[in-house]
């Protein structure tokens, strides 16, 4: 930025104008002050000297009491001397109180001549100090002080030689005048150096505050400038005028603009109040509609509620169907495994029959060479039924029986578990056990390519409806499997805490999206197909859990997977013993 | 039992007051002058010399003042004096003097007055003790205190105090007075000048003529100045550069009239008992003064 614009600016800038007339008021209100400070000083030292003056006569005038009184010239000569060895001092005279001189002495020429030479004029003068107590004038070259000399007057009584008496005041008589004449030399030497001293230090504050003032003004006016620049910028260069007609000129504007906008605002505020009263109406009128949709909701959702509760009737169902499918899956397998062994069994036992006949017959024929030939005939046979592994295979095929009978039966007794829920009792039950048993009736056709990891941790039974908790796992094990479309971990974890058993189901799923996680557990809530899901299995469950008094916590990452955390007290605070109905 | 007793206490106090007990009225000029300790004196000497035997705690004697400040009329001082009808007036000061004197019949003792007898005037009922303090006891005092001191310098007034001057010189012809007399105040200071070098001490007078506060400054100029020490004969000059003061003891003075109180009281007639001069002096050095002056002060009387 150009600081320091060319000269021919000045006049224009209206920075410089300000500082002009800043510093031209300055300059002429300093000189004022000069004016009176210097007056003051002059008055206050001018009082000084009096004072001195003054002081130095009455001294005079107290030292040669005595001596006015004795009117003895000898003893005037040391206080008057005293008080001439003051270096201003010029002149000191005495009179008696009849105006008679006793004494003088001089430095000079006789400044009070005049004075002395007109016996009317002194006697005028003593009446004066008599009148005043003392009297002093300035002649252009010298001051000159006066004071009476006062003298103690013989006591009244004879008693008052002897003693103090408080009572009379002490009387004094005048007995004649002072006269002291001092020089001005020195007074106006001192005037001289007030009047530099004066000088000097107002010089230097004024071009301190000379100074300083254009500072300030240059830094107070800068956005102001900054302004002006702006306000050039855009009026085109036009800016030949000076800048405080254009400031002014832009200020005008600015102004108008603003009054203008005032105008709109109160023409819009008008307009606002009609149109408030218009929605206030329409509100109105909205509220009155919005009660009576309001009448059709809650009728809506008392049949909702009536449908929900058929609908609950028809999952238990669907879950039995579901439940019995598995069943019969599980049991077609289990029997598979023994329906498969019997044709294997029967082939082997008619292998065996044959060969038992053939050593019957031998037995009954007579020796001979037919024999030798029959016993190579019965080789040929048991090489044929692979006699040597006969008993090999029997022996499997008999624990692929075994194996299918055991399954069985454990399915049964699972679903004795299972189907012994509408009529149970709160139970101590072992948490483990019922996840294991309950892992079996997932749909198996979606477990294939699903690992299930168990992490049990030590923990103690829960008292709880065994099947009922059994069907929240089973719910939710589901749901992970549906998640993991035939791929996956699903990691079961338990532990203990605080009284509390924790059961987590972890899986890695296609995850819930956020908006939706509160949602899961509203019943008809579904994403699954038509037909696959009916939305009520993780209501169900909510329901059950909070039977038990406990909580469900999920926790989700749209495509790495879901938690899904069970938390059961040990025992349920308030325990129903039954829970028929 | 009981009443007899009662009865026989208020005889004795009734019989006590009769016979011991006086009335005394104290009439004071004011309160400027030490007046409290010249009547205590009194009053402890005379109870001293005429105790209240036996039932002295009971009633001793009656002491009531009458300050001239608070009443300056001499009628109604009288008038009061009557009512009291006292055994004896005790008056301190001149002005005291002035207002009793005409009271008649009750004997009166005067203190503290100056020249007393131009006021008492042959009146036989009064008496006292003088104030003036005799050239003789001062100055064997002086020689006691500065017995190198031989030259005395005294300024006079032929009318006034002449006598004084002879007395001196009679009583102690050892010392030499050198005496200038002063017709006026206004002359002391030039006289004070003549007497440079001639004396050694500076005795000042009780002549208002020559001692007053016009004069006083410039007795002590000269004594600063030539080194000569002021005998002075009041306290009062103690303060304005007195070098040695020889005078009246209050105590002693209120026990001398006590004394002759006493004597009244007891039946001598005033006419017996003729005013006396002081018989006891205090001697005052001011010890700032003599320092200066490099005065050799040889011993100073205990007080
Ligand atoms: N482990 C999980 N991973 C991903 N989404 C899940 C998981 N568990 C539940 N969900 C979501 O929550 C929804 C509700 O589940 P819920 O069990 O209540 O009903 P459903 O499984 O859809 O049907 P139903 O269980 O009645 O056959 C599911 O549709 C699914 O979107
Ligand atoms: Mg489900």
């Amino acid at each position: 930025m150009n600081r320091w614009r060319p000269f021919h600016r000045i006049r224009e800038s209206f920075v410089a104008k300000i500082s002009l007339t800043l510093i031209s008021v300055v300059l002429v209100l300093a000189f004022l002050f000069d004016l009176m400070l210097i007056r003051l000083q002059q008055k206050a030292y001018e009082d000084e000297n009096i004072k001195h003056g003054l002081s130095l006569v009455r001294l005079l005038a107290q030292s040669v009491r005595i001596a006015v009184f004795s009117e003895n010239k000898q003893d005037f000569i040391m206080p008057v001397n005293s008080i001439l060895g003051h270096d201003d001092v010029v002149e000191a005279d005495i009179f008696n109180n009849e105006g008679a001189m006793l004494f003088s002495r001089k430095k000079q020429e006789n400044s009070l001549a005049q004075i002395l030479d007109n016996p009317e004029h002194l006697a005028s003068i003593f009446k004066n100090i008599k009148e005043a107590g003392e009297m002093h004038w300035q002649t252009p070259n010298s001051f000159i002080f006066w004071w009476p000399v006062y003298f103690n007057t013989s006591p009244s009584s004879d008693e008052s030689l002897y003693f103090e008496m408080d009572d009379e005041p002490p009387a004094r008589e005048l007995i004649g005048y002072a006269a002291l004449v001092i020089s001005k030399q020195s007074f106006s030497e001192g005037v001289r150096n007030i009047l530099i001293n004066t000088g000097f230090i107002v010089v230097c504050f004024l071009s301190v505050g000379i100074f300083m003032s254009f500072v300030v003004v240059r830094r107070m006016t800068r956005p102001l400038s900054n302004i002006l620049q702006k306000v050039k910028e855009n009026t085109g260069s036009a800016g030949v005028r000076d800048d405080l007609s254009l400031l002014s000129e832009t200020y005008g504007g600015m102004i108008q603009e603003l009054e203008q906008s005032f105008e709109t605002i109160k023409e819009l505020k008008d307009g606002l109040e009609v149109k408030v009263s218009e929605r206030t109406r329409e509100l109105s009128d909205r509220q009155t509609q919005l009660e009576k949709a309001n009448l059709k909701l809650s009728e809506t959702l008392a049949k909702l509620q009536e449908a929900q509760q058929q609908l609950v009737q028809s999952e238990k169902m669907a879950a039995m169907g579901q439940m019995v499918a598995g069943v019969a899956h599980e049991i077609n397998n289990s029997v598979n495994f023994i329906s498969g062994a019997l044709p294997s069994v029967k082939r082997l036992l008619g292998d065996l029959k044959e060969l038992l006949a053939s050593y019957e017959e031998l037995e009954q024929m007579p020796n001979g060479d037919d024999r030798g030939r029959d016993i190579a005939a019965i080789q040929a046979l048991k090489n044929e039924i692979e006699f040597a592994e006969i008993f090999t295979t029997f022996e499997q095929l008999l624990a692929n029986i075994d194996e299918g009978t055991t399954r069985t039966t454990r399915i049964i007794k699972d679903l004795k578990i299972f189907t012994r829920q509408g009529a149970e009792k709160f139970k101590q039950a072992d948490i483990h056990s019922i996840i294991d048993s309950s892992i079996p009736f997932i749909d198996s056709k979606l477990l294939k390519g699903v690992e299930i990891r168990k992490e049990y941790g030590d923990i103690e039974p829960v008292t709880c409806l065994a099947g009922r908790i059994s069907q929240v796992f089973l719910n939710i094990m589901q749901n992970a499997v549906q998640a993991m479309n035939g791929k996956g971990t699903l990691n079961i974890r338990t532990w203990q805490e605080n009284g509390q058993v924790h059961i987590s189901f972890i899986d890695t799923g296609c995850g819930i999206e956020k908006d939706l996680i509160n949602r899961v557990f509203d019943p008809f809530f579904t994403t699954k197909e038509v037909g696959k899901g009916s939305g009520l299995g993780l209501g169900i469950s909510y329901d059950i859990i909070k039977q038990h008094s406990g909580r469900i916590n999920v926790t989700s990452k749209v495509g790495q997977g879901s938690v899904f955390e069970v938390i059961l007290p040990l025992s349920p605070p308030i325990f129903p013993m039954t829970r028929e109905s | 039992m009981k009443k007899t007793l009662f009865l026989i206490i208020l005889i004795l106090l009734a019989g006590g007051r009769i016979a011991l007990a006086y009335d005394i009225v104290v009439v004071k000029s004011g309160n400027e002058m030490p007046m409290e300790l010249v009547v205590q004196a009194f009053s402890d000497k005379l109870v001293h010399l005429l105790p209240a035997r036996g039932v002295k705690s009971i009633e001793p004697h009656r002491f009531r003042e009458i300050d001239l400040s608070r009443t300056p009329l001499k009628s109604v001082v009288e008038q009061q004096i009557r009512e009291y009808r006292p055994d004896l007036i005790l008056a301190l000061g001149r002005n005291a003097l002035l207002a009793v004197r005409d009271i008649g019949e009750i004997p009166v003792i005067y203190l503290l007055v100056v020249a007393p007898e131009i006021i008492t005037q042959d009146r036989e009922n009064i008496t006292g003790v003088k104030l003036e303090i005799p050239g003789k006891l001062q100055f064997d005092e002086l020689s006691r205190l500065l017995p190198q001191v031989r030259r005395i310098g005294v300024i006079y007034n032929s009318e006034h105090s002449a006598m004084e001057i002879q007395e001196a010189r009679r009583d102690r012809p050892d010392l030499q007075f050198v005496s200038l007399s002063a017709q006026s105040a206004r002359g002391v200071p030039s006289l004070l000048e003549e007497l440079h070098g001639k004396v050694d001490l500076i005795w000042l007078l009780p002549d208002l003529i020559v001692t007053n506060p016009q004069t006083l400054e410039s007795y002590f100029l000269f004594s600063f100045k030539n080194k000569v020490p002021v005998l002075a004969f009041s306290e009062k000059y103690l303060k304005s550069g007195a070098a040695i003061v020889v005078t009246f003891d209050l105590e002693a003075m209120g026990e001398q009239a006590a004394a002759m109180a006493a004597r009244i009281l007891l039946g001598t007639p005033v006419s017996g008992v003729p005013p006396t001069e002081i018989s006891r002096v205090k001697t005052i050095v001011n010890q700032t003064v003599s320092r200066k002056l490099q005065l050799t002060v040889t011993e100073e009387r205990p007080q």
